[in-house]
């Protein structure tokens, strides 16, 4: 295979946070977080609007430097090494976009390209139907429904198959059906050994395909566990209870921790 | 933590082949945007070849010459690129590029190589079409005289439309302001060369960046000699060069603030 091909075996954290610090003027939108991914495990960051998920993943993508702590990808210093890091993490952003006039074969090849892979047209097209989007290989973008675009988009971050793959809300703006085979694209992921973090305000989705999660809010980590953990956890939480309408469930944890305001 | 094993497929490839990938999809954006692509070719050449015998016989044809490459070079440059890249940044294509194992200033350097061959190419169309409609002869020194012209024009002028796209952030801001500064500078470049408004202005509009390249652009397609004038308005031309793409760079956000 053209490029450098290095394909290790390595037994190695995809990703790993320590004291994580990121302000914008003023105003600090994370506070000393850590992480630390286990792999080929599905990780939920959860948090309402302004928590600092964003924030924390763009960090981890290398879009802005941190005021303090260290961000450790696949053993790599991705503060000091960012486009190595990149290297090895796929990533699916919340508004993202491709050029419009671009065919889907043509956006393939270019990413495939920019990791280093050569696809034949043949590979281009097997990719694509893995992701159903065979029948749109000549397309382009612009012409692709919402939920088209999501999987393209998944299809591009999964290409060169990342220690750590990033998922900024995946599902918003998806229909129902489209949620969920985004669902079992990533726990088919998962099965195959890949770590995923994704950010969401689904707690059904964290519920569903996570296998830890943490709730963040004003940069700080307020709890991390299991969504079962979480909730045998904070069942008797008067917190939780007081906004609980019958049975507990991930939602009435998240706004008992986070409180009950909207967010802007 | 427990560790398991995973296998990621790490890969490294050149900045070289990183730039012939990106160079290939902005290729192809380009042939996918042919009718920008054809009125820009098309509108310089009807300048050239499509005035009147009378108004022909008033304007020399090495002007036109240099009229038609400095209206082509400004669409090419000054008001196609920023918008596009206006139009990109806001719809997150260049965020989802930046986080690609790829630097940052490669996407950009792409996009410009891109915009500069086109300049290049229209340039010897114009110059082809000159030669073929209006029988003008060049040597193969005007020739490559003109191109190098045309090279500091380009980059003159993308300077501008970088910075442009540097300090609007508004897409449809940024289209009308690198519409405007496009035609400002196509209009310095006439007013550079006729005292039609005066002395003074005429100076100004000489010193300006449409009048500096004006100036060189009309001595290149004249095969005139070197003077000290026009080695004056080089100068001028690679300061404000300078200054544009230090704005360009110094000021330009990935994203919408």
């Amino acid at each position: 295979m053209p490029g450098q091909e290095t394909a290790r075996r390595a037994i190695i954290s995809p990703l790993s946070i320590s004291g994580l610090r990121v302000s914008y003027g003023p105003v600090t939108a994370v506070t000393g977080l850590d992480l630390d991914l286990e792999p080929g495990e599905v990780f939920g960051l959860l948090g309402p609007n302004g928590a600092g998920k964003t924030s924390t993943l763009s960090a981890i993508e290398g879009l802005l430097r941190p005021d303090a702590g260290s961000v450790t990808i696949a053993g790599i210093d991705a503060l000091h090494q960012p486009a190595r890091a990149r290297a090895h993490i796929g990533v699916q952003l919340q508004t993202t976009s491709f050029s419009p006039e671009l065919r889907l074969v043509d956006i393939v090849q270019l990413f495939a390209g920019l990791h280093g892979l050569r696809l034949s047209s043949a590979d281009v097209v097997q990719r694509l139907a893995s992701m159903d989007l065979a029948g749109e290989a000549r397309r382009a973008y612009r012409q692709l429904s919402g939920g088209q675009q999501q999987r393209l988009s998944l299809l591009v971050a999964t290409l060169h198959q990342p220690a750590l793959l990033l998922l900024d809300e995946p599902t918003a703006g998806l229909d129902p059906q489209a949620r969920r085979q985004l669902w079992d694209r990533i726990s088919d992921l998962r099965g195959q050994g890949g770590t995923v973090l994704l950010t969401t305000h689904s707690m059904e989705e964290a519920a569903a395909v996570c296998d830890r999660v943490a709730i963040i809010d004003h940069g700080d980590l307020l709890v991390l566990d299991s969504p079962a953990s979480l909730l045998s956890r904070f069942a008797d939480d008067p917190r939780v209870r007081k906004v609980a309408h019958g049975q507990i469930t991930l939602d009435d944890v998240f706004i008992g921790l986070t409180g009950s305001h909207v967010r802007d | 933590m427990s560790a398991t094993e995973i296998r990621p497929l790490t890969l490294t490839t050149s900045p070289v082949r990183q730039l012939g990938v990106l160079l290939t999809a902005d290729v192809l954006v380009q042939i996918r945007n042919a009718r920008v692509l054809v009125i820009t070719l098309i509108v310089p050449v009807v300048l050239l070849v499509g005035i009147g015998h009378n108004q022909r016989a008033q304007m020399p044809t090495n002007v036109r010459l240099a009229l038609a490459l400095m209206l082509g070079t400004a669409m090419l440059t000054v008001i196609t690129y920023p918008s596009t890249l206006a139009r990109d940044r806001e719809l997150g294509v260049l965020q989802r590029l930046r986080v690609a194992p790829v630097p940052s200033w490669l996407i950009l350097v792409s996009r410009l190589i891109i915009q500069v061959c086109a300049v290049l190419i229209l340039c010897l169309v114009l110059m082809l079409v000159g030669g073929f409609a209006l029988h003008l002869n060049f040597r193969p020194a005007e020739y490559l005289w003109t191109l190098l012209t045309v090279l500091l024009g380009s980059a003159l002028y993308l300077g501008a439309g970088q910075a442009v796209v540097a300090l609007v952030y508004s897409p449809e801001t940024v289209r009308a302001t690198s519409a405007l500064v496009g035609v400002g500078l196509i209009l310095l470049g006439v007013f550079g060369q006729t005292p039609l408004l005066g002395s003074t202005f005429e100076t100004i509009a000489r010193w300006s960046p449409g009048g500096a390249y004006a100036d060189l652009l009309a001595a290149a397609t004249a095969g005139g000699a070197w003077t000290g004038s026009l080695a004056a308005s080089l100068a001028v031309c690679i300061a404000y060069t300078a200054v544009f793409a230090v704005i360009g760079v110094r000021w330009f956000g990935w994203t919408r603030p």
